[in-house]
């Protein structure tokens, strides 16, 4: 359902992504994983226009887009279908949390409003937070701004829904409450690409696990063989850095 | 439009004769307003107190009003209110013996109190509770805790707001024609009126006004930077 | 001295319909600053240096001209050179048209800066939700970006209205009768006999106003506090 091919963007001199090629199946959940630096944030904002690849091609629904030189239509066309979910929430702070989960679908995708508040309604429930329907977004801790957040994405039914780091701006205990959502939502066959940090999570609910590092796709495969079986030395190194292999909690 | 080129070179030289005027109210009303400025915003920080409430409706009504109603109240009015007093019961005081030049510098002060006790009172009020209180603890005076911990760490953001406050009195300074005191504004004012040459006069001494207020900035600009990197900021 | 509140009372009635003169070159150069100020501050947003630049130096040059000299400037010398280079003849219309014209200039500088710095306060990332969620570029501005920096604005232009209000009043000086140019001709056809009264009064409106100003531009901020 997506497929991105030789993806290339630097900022200045300095080369992010190299050339990254990733496909992404229906009902997929795939996790991105790797050091900081290693160009997934971008490669995730590349996917949903929000940084200009300087080259690469996108098949998305079964259409073809240049990155570089795709037209308004064709932008507007992919942000309909995907959603996001931002590291730092980006809750709208001017607007309520119904409004923030209605106003893609009112004004970017012309749902009649009860119809939104519906299905708003419903995506909020689905995170735990329709009793926080009239907040404002300043009300509200991290991991309800987040899950708040992810609502935002669920409603406006997108074929897939782009995660980037939702859990490392929050305090500890509040990861917990974010990444149960996402499970349950994982476990709804949404399609999901998710970079991150959180290990066992990605071994639990990925399908495909694709570490990148320096701007390059390193190694891709299941969890079982990205945390046991890693073929490439850089995997191995990173993997080790991250959690001690001994310590290492199913 | 044609500009008289020999007409700008001979205002230049007339409004030559205003810049020590206009150099000496500024220089006057800093040396007087910054001291006195954070004096106001110090007991204003402290809500409670008369002091704080007379001060704080004296900075409502100078920055509620025009500079040049205070100048038409203070300086034509009450000498003419005040004269018809003495002049009933015979004390013989020539309240308009006093120069423009000193309702200037009155005037423009009192302002400018107010003025520089506002930028004070955001600047000291950024500085965290717990460094005057620290202070406190280690004995230091009230006084000392302001002017050795606080004032200093607020300065860094208190710098710009000053560079404004003195671009703004320079800009308040060509008020002063109204009170008949030859600045470059009134020089300008009467050259342009003699010779009905306006625009040349006033395009001269903007300039001058604009050199003036960019070298500020820029010393400013310098100082900030000295000081932030003096407190590693 | 004599000092008498029922002529304070009478010329503050008097004067007081004035105000209207005051508050009308107030509002319309509140307007225009808003519309050139938010051109002037998109130009200072720019990537490309040399519109930065203008935008930049525009501001600090007409940020450094005193007001009055500024209004002497447009008054002497925009109709001639209306009149040389396009033709348009301006000598005759009112006097508050160069008053307008002279404080729009100023609002126009101020506001771009507070406009700037409004923007530049707002997270990118809110730019970039609102897109991601479907919205086109204008409707992510005037839906989400506009409406916080209008309240990060707001005190800012609060304050930008109380100056425009006192600068005008200089407008006295070429002729204009606004609640000052009232106060001077009240003051002459009384030979200077009230001239504390009326000036204490022509004081009282221009503070009351200031004063209302800002208890206005309060409550406006707490309607859109997004509970902030």
């Amino acid at each position: 359902m997506l497929e991105l091919k030789d993806v290339k963007k630097s900022f200045g001199k300095n080369r992010i992504l190299k050339g990254v090629d990733i496909s992404v199946n229906k009902g997929d959940v795939v996790v991105i994983l790797g050091p900081s630096g290693s160009g997934k944030t971008t490669l995730l904002r590349t996917i949903n226009f929000l940084e200009r690849a300087d080259s690469g091609t996108m098949i998305f629904d079964g259409k073809t887009y240049d990155m570089k030189r795709a037209g308004k239509k064709e932008v507007n066309f992919v942000r309909k279908n995907t959603a996001f979910v931002f590291q730092n929430y980006c809750l709208f702070n001017n607007k309520t949390v119904l409004q923030n989960v209605t106003e893609g679908l009112i004004i970017g995708r012309k749902v009649p409003k009860a119809e939104a508040e519906v299905k708003a309604k419903a995506a909020l429930e689905k995170v735990g937070m329709l009793d926080y329907a009239d907040y404002y977004p300043s009300r509200l801790s991290g991991g309800m701004q987040q899950r708040v957040g992810i609502a935002r994405a669920v409603a406006v039914s997108p074929d897939i829904i782009l995660f980037d780091e939702p859990t490392s701006a929050l305090d500890p205990e509040l990861v917990g409450d974010v990444l149960k959502v996402i499970r349950k939502l994982a476990k709804e066959d949404i399609t999901m690409i998710v970079v991150t940090h959180e290990m066992s999570f990605a071994e639990d609910v990925a399908n495909k696990v694709i570490f990148m590092a320096d701007g390059v796709v390193v190694e891709e495969g299941t969890p079982e063989e990205i945390f046991y079986r890693p073929k490439e030395e850089r995997t191995r190194q990173f993997l080790s850095r991250i959690i001690p292999v001994d310590n290492y909690v199913i | 439009m044609k500009l008289d080129h020999n007409f700008i070179k001979n205002t230049f030289i007339a409004v030559l004769a205003g810049v020590p005027v206009t150099f000496k109210l500024i220089l006057v009303v800093l040396l007087f307003s910054i001291p006195l400025g954070v004096v106001v915003a110090i007991v204003r920080m402290n809500k409670s107190g008369v002091l704080s409430k007379i001060f704080s409706v004296y900075v409502s009504f100078i920055r509620g009003t025009p500079a040049m109603v205070q100048i038409y109240l203070l300086y034509n009015a009450l000498p003419v209110v005040i004269m018809r007093f003495f002049q009933e019961k015979g004390i013989g005081i020539d309240v308009y013996g006093i120069k423009g030049m000193t309702y200037a510098y009155f005037i423009l002060t009192a302002t400018y109190i107010a003025v520089m006790s506002e930028s004070f009172r955001g600047g000291l009020s950024a500085v965290d509770k717990g460094q005057l209180e620290a202070a406190k603890s280690i004995g230091l005076t009230p006084f000392q805790g302001y002017y050795r911990i606080v004032i200093p760490q607020a300065m860094a953001n208190i710098l710009p707001v000053l560079a404004n406050n003195v671009t703004g009195l320079v800009k308040m300074s060509s008020l002063v024609f109204a009170m008949s005191v030859f600045d470059i504004t009134a020089i300008a004012k009467t050259e342009g009126a003699r010779h009905t040459t306006y625009v040349e006069a006033y395009l001269v001494i903007a300039v001058m006004y604009i050199t003036l207020n960019l070298t500020i900035e820029l010393i400013f600009k310098l100082l900030e930077k000295r000081i932030k990197e003096y407190h590693a900021l | 001295m004599r000092f008498d509140i029922v002529y304070l009372w009478k010329y503050f009635w008097k004067i007081l319909p004035y105000l209207r003169v005051t508050l009308e070159y107030a509002g319309l150069s509140l307007l225009f600053g808003l519309i050139f100020g938010s051109i002037l501050a998109a130009f200072k947003l720019q990537k490309y240096r040399i519109i930065r630049y203008f935008g930049v130096v525009y501001t600090a040059v007409f940020r450094s001209i005193p007001p009055v000299v500024l209004l002497f400037l447009v008054y002497y010398g925009l109709p001639q050179l209306l009149l040389n280079t396009v033709g348009i003849d301006i000598q005759n219309e009112e006097k508050i048209l160069y008053v307008i014209i002279t404080i729009s200039i100023l609002s126009m500088v101020s506001l771009s800066e507070v406009i700037r710095s409004a923007y530049t306060s707002i997270d990118k990332g809110q730019y970039e939700a609102a897109i991601s969620s479907g919205l086109l570029p204008i409707q992510a501005m005037v839906r989400i970006v506009i409406p916080q920096m209008i309240y990060v604005a707001l005190p800012n232009i609060g304050n930008i209205v109380i100056y425009l209000i006192k600068e005008g009043s200089l407008g006295f000086t070429i002729g204009l009768v606004d609640v000052f140019g009232k106060a001077n001709s009240l003051n002459q056809n009384s030979y200077s006999n009230y001239i504390l009264e009326i000036y204490t009064a022509l004081a009282l409106i221009y503070w009351f106003t200031s004063i209302l100003l800002e208890k206005g531009m309060k409550l406006i901020e707490r309607r859109v506090s997004y509970g902030r």
